[in-house]
């Protein structure tokens, strides 16, 4: 019963089919989620720091940045000097 | 796919959740009658649960919530639908309605949830959060926050991959991608509206920029970016993650403006910003805070020496409508204002704007009611039939309103309006079954 009641996801794409769009949103996060680990490395960095290494707009950064935070995938390590931008770092 | 309606009887069908649902509820259920809930997001509580603090008090707002939800959750006359969307309500007598419910499948089994949030975690999908106003992502197996009722997963199927890592993942194997919507036919005696308010769309007035602009946000994003259960680390920021140190606030953003179609006072609006400002203050000391209004409203208990306080804590308050708002290339904003003080044109720069929304009717439930016109004032709120001495009587016999259902309110008043409705709903019930 219980590996039964663990494969209903298998039924359901035989219902309902996940769209491209999903599966492309998806692998463009997955890229994202990369980048930004990598421009982290073993370092801290600020939102617009984090935006040049990356690529990403500041608001892209910040979004990405402040979701990690939430999934404890990055933590908070201070405040800038100028109390302007706090710095984040990968979580271990 | 649906089921076969599922039949149950109740003394009375409350429609919405949030703060004025619950008080029904729990007065109704306290006099011995039996209540169904039905809330139609994943949650119970409404907007409340996702202030920072109330006004003027101070008092943590979710602290007051979270007590309420608990007493009508465990409550043995009350039964709570969320993710419950009501298809119609149809008057058969004087003494009895019948109403068409679907309770909108979580693809999760309730009762075997432990809310271990493990799905969340293996679900590889992120999607904005909508109970962080897009700020940060969300799962799409997700619970909506930590103080959410009931603490259940639910999965967002829409945006699902159907990857399995959930149900691989789940301790309880509870997740069921094969579960379906169930609809629901009830006969109750009596129906209270509880169904809230919406908060003013800004993106409707152009020249303020909202949803251009980076840096400028509603005061609800504001309250997220103010409560425990925050979005960011702190305040700061959604354009670049700056900490702001010069914030603006623009009371009267489509209330009291026929431009928009919303020509009354939000009633809440300038204490709410009152409150915000104080709470940034403390969040921010070194931050200049500024407020543009048209006039303060501060008419209730405590009001006016809130006001007073804000003052004294080194608050800015400048008369004057805002014109326009224009963003600089580093995501400062520019506003434009008459000073009506000096009677001039002025421009003043400040690096976070924050739109004082108002309050708009909800007109969700005005469809539901079939043959039985469910007429509305000429604001597109629900008509009170006697809005002196019974504020709670629709124009429907045997269907009330409580909260901000009627129009603009705080708190207390939707407390005070909800204690009047449930009053209202017994007697009926008392009465029709003589």
């Amino acid at each position: 019963m219980q590996d039964q009641k663990s494969q209903t996801f298998k039924a359901k794409r035989e219902q309902h089919e996940v769209s491209q769009q999903l599966k492309d949103e998806l692998k463009k996060f997955n890229a994202t989620k990369k980048k930004v680990v990598e421009a982290f490395g073993e370092g801290e960095l600020n939102i617009p720091e984090l935006a040049e290494k990356t690529g990403l707009s500041r608001e892209e950064a910040l979004y990405y940045a402040m979701t990690f935070l939430k999934f404890g995938w990055l933590k908070t390590t201070r405040l800038d000097d100028m109390d302007e931008y706090y710095y984040y770092k990968i979580s271990k | 796919m649906t089921t076969q309606p599922e039949k149950l009887n109740f003394d009375v069908l409350i429609i919405g959740g949030g703060i004025a649902g619950i008080e029904a509820a729990i007065n109704i259920a306290n006099n011995g009658f039996k209540v169904i809930l039905a809330e139609k997001d994943l949650t119970i509580g409404g907007k409340m649960l996702l202030l920072s603090k109330v006004f003027p008090t101070l008092d943590c707002s979710a602290c007051i919530t979270t007590p309420k939800i608990s007493e009508a959750d465990r409550h043995p006359n009350i039964t709570i639908f969320t993710n419950t969307e009501i298809t119609s309500i149809e008057k058969q007598d004087a003494t009895y309605f019948k109403a068409n419910l679907v309770k909108h499948t979580r693809f999760v089994e309730e009762e075997d949830c432990t809310g271990c949030q493990l799905c969340e975690e293996a679900c590889p999908v992120v999607v904005p959060d909508q109970y962080q106003y897009g700020m940060v992502g969300r799962k799409a197996a997700y619970i909506p926050f930590n103080i959410a009722s009931p603490r259940v997963a639910t999965i967002d199927i829409d945006n699902c991959i159907l990857c399995g890592a959930c149900e691989k993942a789940c301790p309880t194997h509870c997740i069921n991608f094969m579960q379906a919507d169930k609809n629901y036919r009830l006969i109750v005696k009596s129906v209270i509206v509880a169904t809230g308010f919406k908060l003013f769309d800004a993106t409707k007035i152009q020249r303020y920029q909202y949803g251009t602009a980076k840096n400028i946000i509603n005061a609800m994003q504001m309250e997220r970016l103010l409560a425990p259960t925050r979005p960011y680390n702190h305040v700061i920021r959604p354009g670049d993650g700056r900490v702001p140190d010069k914030i603006a606030y623009v009371l009267c953003t489509g209330s009291r403006d026929f431009t928009v179609g919303n020509p009354i006072c939000s009633q809440i609006c300038c204490m709410y910003s009152l409150k915000q400002a104080q709470l940034l203050m403390g969040a921010l000391p070194m931050a200049d805070v500024t407020i543009y209004y048209i006039s303060i409203r501060s008419f209730g208990k405590g009001f006016e020496e809130f006001y007073e306080q804000a003052k004294s804590m080194g608050i800015n308050f400048v008369k004057g409508k805002i014109g326009n708002i224009t963003e600089k290339e580093n995501g400062n904003l520019i506003l434009r204002y008459e000073d009506v003080a000096s009677g001039r044109l002025k421009e003043s720069e400040h690096d976070l704007v924050v739109l004082s929304v108002g309050v708009v009717p909800n007109e969700d439930a005005s469809s539901l009611f079939g043959d039985a016109e469910w007429k509305q004032d000429a604001f597109h709120f629900p008509l009170q039939k006697d809005l002196l001495f019974n504020p709670s009587l629709s124009n429907i016999n045997g269907i009330f309103m409580a909260g901000t259902t009627t129009g603009p309110m705080d708190i207390p008043d939707a407390i005070l309006s909800a204690g009047a409705a449930s009053m209202e709903a017994i007697q009926y019930i008392q009465k029709t079954a003589l």
